[in-house]
This record gives C-alpha cells, structure tokens and sequence, in this order.
C-alpha cells in the first residue's frame, strides 16, 4: 500500500470507464427534514468493474472526486478542501487519504501522466 | 437452410437463419405472440447466422460476459457465444441447442442491442391500464409476479419478469415481453405509456413514498439486467436510467399480497 507521503505527492484522474452523474435533489422525500437546506443535486458513480454498482457521495466526497482532474497533487486538494469546508488540515488530510485509497481500490482512479 | 425466423420485441427484431429447422420451430412456439409477420419492418433488425450443437452443455449457473470484439462485441457463456457486429447488423455464433440456452442468449443480446433504441431491460412486472402501464420493479421475490398475478383477471400483462423499457420523447414506455418469470406465460406484444414506476416493497399496509431522483435512481440500477462493462454501454444505460428518474415519479409501493395496491394507483393516474 501506498504510504501518505507518496500519495499526498501524487496526482489523480477519474478513471475513463466511471459512470457518473449529478442529479438534482428533488422535492420527494423519504427522509427525515434536513438540519440545512438541501443540495442542489447529488452525484453517483457507476462502478464499471462491479459494472451498475454504486455510491452516494456527500458533499466533500463530491468535491475530491470532481476535483480528480489530475491538475492538483492530493496534498494540494486537501488544502483547497480545507478552503472550501470547516475542516482543520489534519482531518481533511486523514478523510481525503481515506476516501483516496477507498476510490483506488476500487479502480475508480488512475495515476495522471 | 430454412426461411428465417424474425422475432420483434418492442421494436428491435431479431432475425434467425439456421440449418437447424426442428430448432426454429421449437423457438417460433416458444416466442408466440413475438414472431414477425413477412412484410412489416423493425425499427431495428439484426440478422442472425445462427448454429446450434446438441453436446454444448446447460450453462444457466455461470454468467454470461459482453466482451470487446474486433468490430463489435462477442456475448459468450457456457452455451453461447455469438458475434455481434453493429454496424453491418450481422450476428454469428453457437447456441446449444436448448430453449433455455437461447431465451438466456436472447436476454442478454437485447441488453445490449435495446441500448441502440434508448432501452433497456428492467426486472420487473409491468400491467397496462387503458393506455398507460404501471411499472413494479424488484429484485427477485419482491412479488413482481404477485402484482403482475393480481391484476391479470382485469389489467393486461406486459411482463411479470423483465419489462422493456424505453425513453420517447412523447413519454417513455413499457414494452411486452416474452421474458416470463413464474407466471410461464409470454406478456402480451404491445406497449403503454408510463405513468409511473414502482418500487416492490412487502408489507402489512399498502402506502405509496414518493422517491427522489437519486433514491430512486440507486433503487433502478441494482434491477436493470445488464452484463456489459464497456465503457461505451455503462454510460448509455446510466444515461437512460437518469432520464428516467428525472422524467418520471419514482415510488415505493408498500403492499400486501392482494389487490389492494391497485387503490394506491388510482392516486396516481
């Protein structure tokens, strides 16, 4: 396994395979009433190893994962994420690692070139 | 070699020349309701060279694969493996020589091919009301053929297993099929609009939740049959399931085993 150091060097892509999409939130509701206001939308990935397999974002989630462009280096998307959200650097550098690595192992990432 | 065979199923037609004669009769009984008559065309017809071998052994226990081909896309399990070639509309290939075999074969080339017309195969029953269709999806035991039972003495059947589904821009539309589950009996060759789809949950009480798009989405995918993993398909599929969502109410349908639930759809036409 990759150390932190390595990773936090390195730059993503998503992988040209992964299916997503964003939809909007919707009015219908089976849940309970929201602390905020709702999202705008949503954002799912199709699995294409798992093939119609998928996963529910949230929000910080979404922004690594719209991020994975291959312009900024792992280390350089935590502090942006640190920018974007109320998260202190330790915890966004331990989920971003975390989610990073849950993405890698499912082949839903590639190294960028 | 004998006069082909065109099976038509929600306008994607399948026509099968083989040396094999006894064979094509035993699908022209199977596929009842769904045989082309000389004259009329498809939307969509693919011509299938099709070969057949007594000794393939059953493979209904193993998954069937869409893999890459040269120019095309090869569906292969057990006891099939075909070539399918889009853009001459030409399939080659073997099949042992089973009526399962081939129902299987044909579900799994009409994953694929119904991608072409916007379709897609979704487990689930599907009844007409008038004009429109209610669509019951779920995954196996969620009581598609029970719903599908339960309206049969008043409701046409579309499918109690697998229902095609494609989007149109005046409405998007359930398709017969002759794909059965435990009711053993081909659904009937027409279409509906749809009115709405519903998500097979049992219950004591009947009561429809309106689902969001993403929920329902997430619900969708897992009951959509679909064996490829080309890139080229998953995205397409996906495509077609979001619009689906996004177009039209997506529910839960909690149900009891009687015909009870068909109150809750008067809500909804």
């Amino acid at each position: 396994m990759l150390s932190d150091e390595t990773l936090l060097s390195m730059r993503f892509v998503r992988h040209p395979h992964a299916a997503w999409r964003a939809l909007p939130y919707g009015t219908a509701s089976t849940e309970a009433d929201l602390d905020g206001p709702p999202p705008e939308q949503e954002v799912i990935i199709v699995d294409p190893v798992e093939s119609i397999s998928h996963y529910l974002l949230d929000d910080v989630s979404v922004f690594i994962w719209t991020n994975m462009d291959g312009e900024l280096t792992v280390e350089e998307l935590v502090q942006k994420i640190c920018d974007e959200f109320d998260v202190d650097p330790q915890t966004a550098r331990a989920d971003t690692l975390e989610f990073i690595r849950e993405l890698l192992g499912r082949n839903l990432l590639v190294e960028a070139k | 070699m004998s006069v082909p065979l065109e099976i038509e199923i929600a306008g994607l037609s399948l026509v099968i020349s083989s040396d094999d004669c006894s064979f094509l009769s035993q699908i022209a009984d199977r596929y009842e309701g769904f045989i082309k008559p000389p004259g009329s065309r498809a939307e969509l017809s693919y011509f299938f060279s099709m070969t057949t071998d007594e000794n393939l052994a059953a493979g209904s226990e193993t998954v069937p694969e869409v893999a890459k081909g040269k120019t095309g896309y090869r569906i292969l399990r057990r006891d099939f493996e075909i070539d399918v070639f889009p853009a001459s509309s030409e399939i080659t290939g073997i099949v042992a020589r089973n009526i399962y075999s081939f129902d299987s074969l044909l579900r799994v080339f009409f994953s694929v091919a119904l991608l072409e017309l916007d379709g897609l195969l979704l487990h689930s029953s599907s009844v007409l009301d008038g004009s429109k269709a209610f669509v019951f999806f779920g995954v196996s035991g969620s009581g598609k053929t029970t719903t599908a039972q339960l309206s049969s003495p008043t409701h046409p059947v579309l499918s109690d297993e697998l229902t095609i589904i494609r989007l149109h821009e005046d409405g998007h539309r359930a398709y017969g099929t002759p794909f059965w589950g435990e009711m053993q009996k081909n659904g009937i060759n027409t279409s509906g609009k749809i009115t709405a789809l519903f998500q097979l949950v049992k219950n004591t009480e009947a009561k429809l939740v309106p689902l969001r798009p993403m929920p329902a989405l997430q619900r969708i995918l897992p009951c959509v049959l679909f064996f490829a993993r080309q890139e080229n398909f998953v995205q397409r599929a996906v495509d077609i399931c979001c619009r689906l969502v996004q177009d039209l109410p997506v529910y839960e349908m909690h149900f009891l085993p009687d015909p009870s639930f068909w109150r809750l759809l008067a809500d909804v036409k």
